[in-house]
């Protein structure tokens, strides 16, 4: 935790932008608060610290930052996410990396000016010794956020400009909460079990789960307030319009589907069995006469 | 590139790590010949120095530790938060009537011999809180001209101008000259001239017998000035936005200009022969070298060198004339000494 600070002043491009590291933790801990007194005094302790701190200019800035490594100085611990992310090295000691953007209000390394009298004579370059470009203010600014969000593309570092790099173990932190995309699916599973257990105190009769059957073909709605016509046949119900989702159930062919038959072939032992013992006595249900009904067995049939 | 730089055998070691401050080193540079080398960075409230043999090899180490000072300006307890002063800068002056090492403090200006064992000094800042952005109370930039004047600056934008006697302790506050709206970053004199720059970017150029303002320089954009250094009359500042300028101390013009690094400059210091030194966070150490003068400079590059994950805090030429330099990292006790 020492170190995550440590890292975040040290790492700071310019000493302003220890403004947008807070403004990253003020964001963040707003996602994770959930009593709205909290949130009104963290807002106001976030305007009043804009209020005090927007007005410094970068040198006074460095005072304070200074100030703040005091208090990091010879703190060395190695943390087990710098050094898998090749921020630290094995010593304790930060990983630097200047090349790239340069930070705001900066320009990019490599030119000498030359005046006279006050008026610009001359400009000729030198080599920087390595690559800069010059300052983007669009870029999202890193230092601040979660490190061990899963929402990072692995495009991206801790760094925001550096070489890609493998993101390592991940956690769903609380954060993530309301960046993850729920699935529609889940959505929709999670809202019919919640229409299913929950009240339906909705009202809304299209939803209220209530099915109703029609039996018969000229069946008719009684509730239903506008008369409708009587419903022709099966083979033009495609001109009507079902109303209330209807679904048809048609039990006129019977062995459409060869699994479903088989397992009605399975029920007709008792067809058979009552076609065999129509004789006897429909009272005769002691546990002998079941016995002998039973097929295959051989004992025991009565004479 | 003209200058290639080989650490030295041996770097200096000091027994407490740099502090994160601009100008974060300092050198006695001895007046006599038998006396050693000493190079010092402060650390917290603390100052840590070396005293180094001629090859390198034989180094004494010393510390000399901030005094705290409670209320009624008596000694406080060391661990009272409320009476910690930490050392904003430190530096070595050399005067003809004596050397002093001076520590502009939190709260407080302290004086002390150059080997640290007596202290001589202490001045407590006006506590009066300032109507300005600065809300601490600080002194930065210390420089010594004339025969004995040190002057130091505070957060209010005044030069502290104090007599020094040749021997014993009776040092004492001449003058507090007002000048500056803005906290002073750097204070360096030549013989005729005092440069002040503050942290908002603006340079005063007094006349250092009268202390009277000669010339304002006005700030160049938004960054304020990090270190100052002189040669001949050409004022050298370097920046927070990782520039260095080059002014004409005579009539306040620019002379030149290099965008020189790619994070905050932390110091700059020039020597005799015209080479300057820039040291900033973006690990990198630049050599630079000026001919003609501030109405006709010509600037080059002479060397780039780079030490890995160092944020560098301080440098400093080890003689005025030639290009061997002693550089000091944030959180590292070693003064590492480049030479040509």
């Amino acid at each position: 935790m020492t170190m995550s600070v440590k890292f975040q002043i040290m790492l700071c491009p310019c000493a302003a932008d220890i403004i947008k590291v807070t403004y990253n933790h003020v964001n963040s801990m707003r996602k994770l608060v959930r009593s709205s007194t909290v949130l009104d005094l963290l807002d106001k302790a976030f305007i009043a610290f804009n209020k005090q701190y927007e007005r410094l200019n970068d040198v006074e800035w460095l005072l304070i930052r200074d100030t703040i490594l005091f208090f990091f100085q010879d703190v060395h611990i190695r943390v087990s996410i710098f050094l898998r992310e090749n921020l630290q090295t094995q010593q304790g000691v930060f990983i630097v990396k200047t090349n790239g953007i340069v930070p705001n209000g900066f320009q990019t390394p490599g030119e000498i000016r030359t005046y006279k009298r006050g008026r610009l004579n001359n400009t000729h370059t030198f080599n920087a010794g390595e690559h800069h470009e010059p300052p983007d203010d669009k870029r999202t600014f890193h230092l601040g956020l979660n490190i061990y969000s899963k929402s990072k593309s692995s495009n991206e570092s801790l760094l925001s400009d550096s070489a890609v790099r493998r993101p390592s173990v991940m956690v769903n932190a609380a954060s993530d909460i309301e960046m993850i995309n729920p699935d529609p699916k889940m959505i929709a599973q999670l809202n019919l079990l919640s229409d299913l257990i929950g009240n339906s105190s909705g009202g809304d009769s299209s939803r209220s789960g209530l099915l109703k059957l029609s039996l018969f073909d000229d069946d008719e709605d009684e509730d239903t307030g506008p008369p409708i016509q009587k419903r022709p046949q099966a083979s033009s119900t495609s001109n009507q319009r079902p109303k209330n989702e209807d679904i048809t159930i048609d039990v006129s062919k019977r062995n459409q589907n060869p699994r479903l038959s088989h397992v009605l072939q399975d029920f007709d032992f008792d067809e058979r069995s009552t076609r065999r013992g129509k004789k006897d006595d429909d009272d005769d249900d002691d546990l002998c006469a079941m016995m002998d009904r039973l097929p295959g067995s051989t004992g025991n049939k009565r004479r | 590139m003209s200058i290639k730089y080989t650490p030295a055998a041996q770097p200096v070691l000091v027994k407490w790590s740099a502090s994160h401050l601009s100008n974060n080193l300092t050198i006695y540079r001895p007046t006599e010949p038998r006396q050693l080398k000493m190079f010092g960075t402060s650390h917290k409230s603390g100052f840590a120095m070396a005293t180094v043999s001629e090859d390198g090899t034989k180094q004494i180490q010393g510390q000399v530790i901030c005094r705290a000072i409670g209320k009624n300006n008596t000694p406080a307890p060391e661990n009272d938060a409320r009476f910690i002063a930490y050392i904003v800068q430190a530096a070595y002056v050399n005067l003809p009537v004596r050397n002093l090492l001076v520590l502009a403090c939190t709260k407080s200006i302290q004086i002390y011999e150059p080997d640290g064992t007596t202290h001589l000094h202490i001045h407590m800042l006006d506590k009066t809180s300032p109507n300005r952005t600065e809300s601490s109370i600080y002194s930065r930039g210390i420089t010594g001209f004339g025969q004995n004047s040190l002057c130091v600056g505070n957060h209010q934008g005044e030069i502290l101008l104090f007599s020094i006697p040749p021997k014993g302790t009776n040092i004492f506050l001449k003058e507090t000259i007002p000048g500056h709206q803005h906290g002073i970053t750097s204070l360096v004199s030549n013989s005729e001239l005092l440069i002040s720059s503050d942290t908002n970017g603006t340079i005063l150029i007094w006349d250092n017998r009268t202390m009277l303002q000669k010339n304002v320089i006005e700030p160049m954009d938004d960054s304020g000035i990090t270190s100052t250094s002189i040669w001949k009359n050409c004022i050298a500042a370097s920046y927070a936005n990782g520039m260095i300028r080059f002014f004409d101390a005579g009539n306040a013009q620019i002379s030149g200009s290099i965008t020189a690094h790619a994070r905050c400059i932390n110091a700059i210091d020039c020597n005799e022969e015209g080479l300057v030194a820039s040291v900033s966070d973006d690990c990198y150490v630049r050599i630079w070298k000026l001919s003609g003068d501030a109405e006709n400079l010509q600037i080059s590059h002479e060397c780039n060198y780079h030490i890995e994950n160092s944020q560098l805090v301080g440098v400093k030429f080890l003689h005025l004339l030639r290009s061997d330099i002693a550089v000091s990292t944030y959180d590292s006790t070693e003064i590492i000494v480049l030479r040509a």
